[in-house]
């Protein structure tokens, strides 16, 4: 076969790789912030967009979509055209995907701050910004799968089945996951709502680890080790076991979400059983990454690029480790909604990823701009300074977490809550943030190191780089049977049949997991008694979403001793059967508000927004001042209820039609209530009104149907 | 409560079926990828990261 001459489209590599570096630093930065913030309330300086309800979702999307995103796409652009042995099949569609991306990036970095938000753990981002994504995501696929059907290389590497598996998955999850009806342009509502809302959000949440976090950073590994080591992967045959049975378990080991439940114990066991599974193929991942090192120890020693995938991949181990342990029911019963789950994602996010593109990084510059790294020791003080970084933040955080969950649960000999005071349990681990922040510190300090060290790199450069050129022979096409090989062999040179095959591995995992809640209505009662939230309280519940209260505060009462006697009975899904998006939280540095309605007087929550100093001497919760100056859009209200009622909300029409002045109405009780207290008038107007409506009815059954018709509108 | 509206969903069997049909699937990519005679292709696939395509020149 006749040889073809072809270059690769490094410019588009060039281009990811400085974006990870901004946003890399970005997303570390706010994130220090945020860590600071939590040890130090004052750091919130009252502000709305910098308070840390705010930040962490700006923090989480920079880290995940902007870092860790610009990384993968850096090095799947890279060894994809290599691997293939053929440039991207388009270059414009190249860099549309790149600016597109960016422009996404920007969108977030200004409207998360600003309150718009959904309030999924990540994907936070409103409707716009999710349409984008899509189109986006749709235009790396094709230019990836169209570069797939022209390369010379006839049979696809292990690293290339970890990037379809990510493409499409994530295509699958993001979609699925966003289905939204907008209210606005920058807000909207759910199609799903309550346990429904939740059940779809964390099987694109548990998935997007795997499929964004996990295994393009897989596929990451079994080419830049090798590459950077010299030696072929350990065991091709692991990494076979390991794609099928990462990319077929991962999508589905959901059933640790069935722990504590009246579940027999059999199929309680099975879902744990399930969980702890997954820990063989992340482990034989880890193996095969590890040992593609062997021989090569003593270059460890001395070279720091070796130096951070060997660290990355331990990371990874211990992260997928801990997960399986963390799904065994006595372990959750501690850890969960406590900062042991930070330290788990933070062993993950900032060894695993983290480190993989550092290493990546340190290799790719030299290589694209074709000079050798400016210094080796300057690389080595990084590793360093990261390694100690990473250590303090995960071990304060596994201190902090053990800690506080083994209080929230302590119970004494008499049946009684031995701390039942929440912020004694915050008081004793405001140290542990302290420390977590010297950890966060030192990782953004290496991190610079870094930055330094690439633009010393580019900077000796030489300026005329050329474009290289290759010859490889074309792939003529020959029918399966002429092949050869193995029926995996030739699997593998078959992209559109490995694909489809990949996508129904996922599928069929995805399918399992999501049946129980598209049948939900089958076999969960909806209670008709249950009252949709007035016009008021949905605007203070939009208020509660846009303040990031979900980031400290959960919703949700679990069937623990220790929940029930803190917080009242066990929560139920009719509870939050008309509840979009669902704020059940996933982390509680405040205590459970599931039940807080009608607890404490509506002064009580106005002292509380003020300065919750006030009412809770040491409170580390910022103060949300603006509440009394901004105003409530009564007038959007009508729009958010028929929005509402078109999902299946038994709204009339004349709660719709009235739904401005039922509002004014209600916000006048309230603040006349506050008025007689306090002497503070003309607040029927501001949104922290809503607000104390909206907490007040939280865990309060409303005897009556909302009232309907109050005046005119 | 996520996990007391699981609880009660009623077709426990479809999991237990996914556990069956992952482990013989499994089973049967383990028995494939061990056969010793498959030791070349598996060599050969595992050196492709090593391979650029043959470098001409610059320009």
């Amino acid at each position: 076969m006749k040889n073809e001459t072809f270059s690769y489209d490094d410019a588009i590599v060039k281009k990811f790789a400085l974006a990870t570096l901004v946003w890399g630093g970005v997303a570390f930065l706010v994130g220090l912030i945020a860590a600071l913030q939590l040890a130090d309330w004052r750091l919130n300086f009252g502000v709305s967009w910098f308070t840390f309800g705010r930040l962490r979702p700006l923090h989480t999307n920079a880290a995940v979509f902007a870092f860790a995103g610009n990384a993968i796409f850096a090095g799947i652009y890279y060894s994809t055209q290599r691997l293939l042995k053929a440039r991207m099949f388009s270059d414009a569609l190249s860099k549309f995907h790149f600016w597109g991306w960016q422009a996404i990036i920007a969108a977030a970095a200004i409207t998360l701050p600003m309150g718009f938000s959904q309030s999924k753990e990540y994907a936070e981002l409103e409707w716009p910004i999710d349409l984008a994504i899509t189109v986006v995501w749709v235009v790396f696929g094709v230019n990836f799968f169209m570069t797939l059907l022209r390369r010379r290389e006839r049979h696809m590497y292990v690293a290339l089945w970890f990037y379809i598996a990510t493409i499409l998955t994530v295509g699958v999850l993001h979609v699925i996951n966003s289905i939204e009806i907008p209210v606005g342009w920058f807000q909207s509502y759910p199609v799903y709502a309550g346990v429904q809302d939740a059940l779809v959000q964390w099987w694109y949440g548990h998935n997007a680890v795997a499929f964004f976090l996990t295994t393009p950073f897989l596929g990451l590994m079994y080419y830049f080790i090798p590459k950077a080591s010299g030696r072929p992967i350990y065991s091709y045959r692991l990494s076979i076991v390991h794609f099928w049975s990462l990319v077929f378990i991962y999508i589905w080991a959901g059933p640790h979400h069935l722990l504590y439940t009246a579940l027999p114990d059999w199929a309680q066991t099975l879902g744990v059983v399930f969980s702890v599974m997954l820990l063989a193929p992340s482990w034989g991942g880890m193996i095969n990454g590890l040992l593609t090192l062997r021989g090569a120890w003593d270059r460890v020693r001395t070279e720091p690029i070796l130096k951070f995938f060997a660290a990355a991949v331990t990371f990874y181990g211990m992260a997928t480790f801990e997960g399986p342990l963390l799904s065994i029911k006595s372990v959750s019963a501690i850890g969960h909604y406590t900062d042991w789950i930070i330290a788990h994602v933070h062993g993950g996010a900032l060894g695993w990823n983290g480190f993989l593109t550092f290493g990546m990084l340190y290799y790719l510059v030299p290589k694209l701009w074709k000079t050798e790294l400016y210094s080796k020791s300057l690389a080595n003080t990084h590793f360093w300074i990261g390694t100690v970084g990473i250590l303090l933040y995960i071990i304060s955080m596994w201190a902090s977490g053990v800690t506080q969950g083994l209080m929230l649960q302590a119970i004494d000999e008499h049946g009684r809550l031995v701390y039942p005071d929440f912020v004694e349990t915050v008081l004793r681990i405001v140290p542990l943030f302290w420390i977590r922040a010297v950890g966060g510190s030192l990782f953004l300090t290496g991190f610079l190191v870094m930055c330094y060290n690439l633009w010393k790199t580019v900077e000796s450069a030489p300026a005329d780089s050329k474009e290289d050129v290759y010859s490889a022979p074309a792939l003529a096409p020959v029918p399966e049977t002429a092949l050869g090989g193995t029926w995996h062999r030739r699997l593998e040179a078959l992209a559109p049949t490995f694909s489809v095959l990949t996508l129904i591995a996922i599928l069929v995992g995805s399918v399992l997991e999501i049946l129980p809640t598209l049948l939900m209505h089958t076999y969960v009662d909806s209670n008709d008694k249950t009252v949709p939230y007035t016009a008021l309280e949905l605007a203070g519940r939009d208020i509660y979403v846009k303040e990031g209260c979900y980031v400290c505060h959960s919703q949700m009462i679990r069937q623990l001793p220790g929940d029930v006697l803190r917080y009242g009975a066990a929560s139920t899904p009719e509870e939050s059967m008309y509840d979009r998006p669902f704020q059940w939280g996933s982390k509680r540095t405040g205590p459970d508000l599931a039940r807080v309605g009608g607890k404490y007087p509506n002064m009580w929550h106005f002292r509380h927004m003020i300065d919750p100093r006030l009412v809770t001497p040491n409170s580390i919760m910022p103060s949300y001042p603006w509440l009394t100056e901004k105003k409530i859009d009564f007038d959007g209200l009508q729009r958010k209820l028929d929005v509402m009622r078109s999902l299946g909300v038994p709204y009339g029409d004349a709660d719709v039609l009235y739904a401005a002045s039922n509002a004014r109405a209600a916000a006048a009780q309230i603040a006349a209530d506050l008025g007689t207290e306090t002497g503070v008038k003309d607040l029927e107007t501001r949104e922290i009104i809503a607000l104390i409506a909206y907490l007040q009815r939280l865990g309060v059954s409303p005897k009556a149907a909302p009232a309907t018709q109050v005046g005119s509108n | 409560m996520k996990s007391l509206a699981l609880s009660q969903f009623p077709m426990i069997y479809l999991s237990v079926t996914a556990l069956l049909v992952f482990f013989v699937v499994f089973c049967a990519v383990l028995a494939h990828v061990t056969a010793k005679s498959r030791d070349p292709e598996f060599r050969s696939a595992s050196r492709l990261p090593l391979e650029e395509g043959q470098r001409h020149e610059s320009h």
